[in-house]
């Protein structure tokens, strides 16, 4: 059950600067979104590689006929935790993606790689995946189908977001 | 970008102008030398932790297991597993080579 996504992606940046953005990439004119970022856990671990996790809150743009599903008292906000692991010696990073709240409603779980592009060093290859899945009776066909279209959705906007932050980084 | 307590923006900002410069100047340079930012995160952490408790945010969740995919998550933080051994936990090889069921494969990102 549920809806499965992948897609390779790139950005025309080294990996160094991937992931210096990846610390930076909010605000952008792309993550209107998204209302507060805070990084709640972080270490360096004895292998020299970063463990974070960070907390997002991003509104909840749940379109009219799945509101009337969300309890009352639950906010119109969403609250989004990512994990990640940067490992510098090995030039890879891995994030793990999942909305903490509304989850019953619908579940959006992302995993990412990022590495050095094989075929151009210079750039930053993106494997991305994502499952999404509804336990709501009745509903979870059509809650995975927008789930799965607003999810494709927000991959174009994220790598808007991050070319904007890498430009801007450039340019400075 | 403002932090999910309100008064713990300004430490945020403080927090990450320290953390940014760490990680661009030494951490991805291989240099293990001391973190500079101990206390400023210790400082923001006090504060962010305390508005999470607030608002009632369940942080400590670990995303359920959906499918049967072999592969292994990330372990939810703060764990004592995670710490002695990261590498083993990135199995991206063996997962990349479970076939892909992709409604969408190759989707090209970027001009």
């Amino acid at each position: 059950m549920g809806k499965y996504f992948c897609c390779t992606g790139f950005l025309k940046s080294t990996w160094d600067q991937v992931c210096i953005a990846f610390w930076q990439r909010y605000p952008n004119p792309y993550s209107n979104h998204v209302l507060t970022e805070d990084i709640i856990f972080r270490e360096v671990t004895p292998s020299n590689c970063l463990i974070s996790r960070r907390l997002l809150t991003k509104t909840s743009r749940a379109p009219r006929w799945m509101e009337r599903y969300l309890p009352k008292h639950m906010a119109s906000s969403a609250y989004i935790i990512e994990d990640s692991i940067i490992d510098p010696q090995k030039r890879t990073m891995t994030t793990l993606t999942w909305n903490i709240s509304h989850a019953r409603l619908m579940s959006v779980e992302e995993r990412c790689q990022y590495q050095i592009n094989p075929e151009k060093g210079s750039w930053t290859e993106i494997k991305r995946e994502a499952w999404i899945s509804s336990s709501l009776y009745g509903l979870s066909r059509a809650i995975q189908e927008f789930g799965l279209a607003r999810f494709k959705n927000s991959v174009t906007k994220t790598m808007k977001g991050f070319e904007y932050v890498l430009a801007r980084m450039q340019g400075q | 970008m403002n932090s999910v307590g309100e008064a713990c923006t300004e430490l945020k900002r403080e927090y990450d102008q320290c953390f940014n410069r760490w990680f661009a100047e030494h951490f991805l340079k291989g240099d293990r030398s001391g973190d500079p930012c101990t206390e400023t995160f210790r400082k923001y952490q006090r504060c962010v932790q305390k508005a999470i408790k607030e608002k009632d945010i369940p942080i400590d969740g670990r995303p359920e297991q959906r499918h049967n995919v072999d592969r292994i998550f990330l372990l939810p933080f703060p764990s004592q597993q995670i710490r002695s051994s990261i590498d083993s936990i990135l199995l991206w090889d063996q997962f990349s080579r479970l076939k892909c069921e992709c409604k969408a494969v190759g989707m090209e990102m970027g001009n």
